[in-house]
């Protein structure tokens, strides 16, 4: 599909439908993340999604003690669909492939972010152990997904 | 020995000042999403897709990311030989010749291998040396003791921000990344059946041969993050995600856990013969 960015983020088996918020680097070059916890975000120096390349979308799991957009993000399986509306108007249709959990200081940003020979979407949030003391979680999850079909 | 127990020492040492650095991290990091959502456009990230040279099955990934003069270099390699250094280099000329990854075609002595000095009129000098330590000039070429060492199912990783003269990062897209050391009679090490270094005689052809070479090219990702994303909780307690509660995530984090511990221990492994 060619580049449109994306609108909104559908999970249908988790019941997420956000829209979506554009991320860049911080100061110290980490990705940003969204400022509304209830909403997820495109990283925007990355490919959109539906267009070649691994397009990264990342949502905070909880906030302050309440769920987040990705609350549950850790529970998708391997074939199960991940919609991502686009400016453009058409809708790409993303399958899950894997779901994979790292430690943040293991992040594997090779894998994460390297050149595909498909579309491919990558939804990323925390998990883990959670530590009380500095509200942190010590790992990431990743779902990595493929371009189904483009439809409209 | 001693050279062996500093390295040891130094690699805990870096394990133990990176937590506080993650730690200080977490808390910096909500504040910053915070702040503003303009997103630096600083840093540029080039691919490398690393293909085997004189057969040897290793191939691998390279993320080049140039950020000023910061070169941030991760590489991710398989099919090495296991437990053996593999020197690695980013080659090339920052002054418009036309380098290139060889082909088996620049054997010249026929003998099957690619040696480096055959490969040189090729890809060129060293440019910089990807040591894990210390000094990176082409100098330290084949200082194999401060090389990464593949793991005994004979990956590697490596990472390392490097400052760069204005010349590397104005021609990056000029460059290509080699990783050396083969084991053509496969015998697990580095043996001289196919004679010496002529870079050094006192290495085997095997441990200076190159083994992988790529060419810098664009990454799909114009930009690539340092490290994890910070998508935890903002502040106070709270719940946790539900993978650890819920049934479904059971069977999903154990074997997370699992893959992490495995990856600690590749990690320990390469951190311990450094």
């Amino acid at each position: 599909m060619p580049a449109s960015a994306p609108s909104r983020l559908t999970i249908p088996s988790l019941g997420v439908s956000t829209s979506l918020e554009r991320l860049g680097m911080d100061a110290k070059q980490a990705m940003q993340t969204p400022r509304d916890p209830a909403k997820a975000g495109w990283y925007q120096l990355g490919p959109t999604p539906g267009e070649q390349g691994p397009a990264v979308i990342a949502g905070h799991v909880t906030w302050n003690g309440a769920q987040a957009v990705f609350f549950r993000l850790a529970q998708l399986k391997p074939g199960q669909r991940i919609d991502v509306a686009r400016a453009d108007g058409t809708t790409a249709h993303f399958t899950v492939t894997k779901t994979a959990q790292y430690a943040k200081d293991r992040f594997p940003s090779i894998e994460v972010y390297r050149n595909l020979d498909y579309a491919g979407l990558r939804l990323i949030t925390c998990g883990g152990t959670y530590t009380q003391a500095d509200h942190h979680y010590r790992d990431n999850i990743v779902v990595y997904a493929q371009l189904a079909s483009p439809a409209g | 020995m001693g050279l062996l127990v500093i390295a040891q020492r130094t690699a805990r040492l870096t394990t133990l000042l990176a937590l506080p650095a993650a730690l200080a991290l977490t808390t910096a990091l909500p504040a910053a999403a915070h702040e503003g959502h303009s997103g630096t456009m600083s840093g540029h990230t080039y691919q490398v897709d690393l293909a085997q040279l004189n057969k040897s099955g290793a191939h691998g990934t390279a993320m080049l990311s140039i950020d000023g003069t910061k070169l941030t270099v991760k590489i991710q390699a398989s099919g090495l030989v296991p437990g053996q250094p593999h020197a690695q280099h980013i080659h090339g000329s920052t002054t418009g010749h036309d380098f290139h990854c060889p082909t088996a075609g620049a054997d010249k002595n026929g003998d099957g291998v690619v040696t480096t000095a055959e490969g040189m009129p090729a890809y060129g000098d060293i440019n910089i040396s990807l040591t894990t330590k210390g000094d990176t000039t082409k100098g330290s070429g084949l200082a194999v003791d401060r090389m990464p060492v593949a793991t005994k199912d004979g990956s590697l990783s490596y990472e390392r921000t490097i400052t760069v003269s204005p010349a590397v990062a104005d021609h990056i897209k000029d460059l290509h990344v080699v990783q050396h050391g083969i084991d053509t009679n496969n015998n697990g090490k580095y043996d001289f059946n196919k004679g010496k270094s002529e870079l050094d005689p006192k290495l085997p052809q095997e441990a200076t041969a190159p083994t992988d070479c790529g060419m810098v090219m664009g990454a799909a990702v114009g930009s690539m993050p340092v490290g994890g994303v910070e998508t935890g909780s903002g502040s106070t307690e709270g719940i946790e995600s539900p993978g650890l509660i819920a049934g479904g995530g059971v069977a999903l984090l154990s074997a997370g856990a699992l893959f992490v511990v495995v990856r600690r221990n590749r990690h320990r492994a390469a951190a311990e013969t450094r």
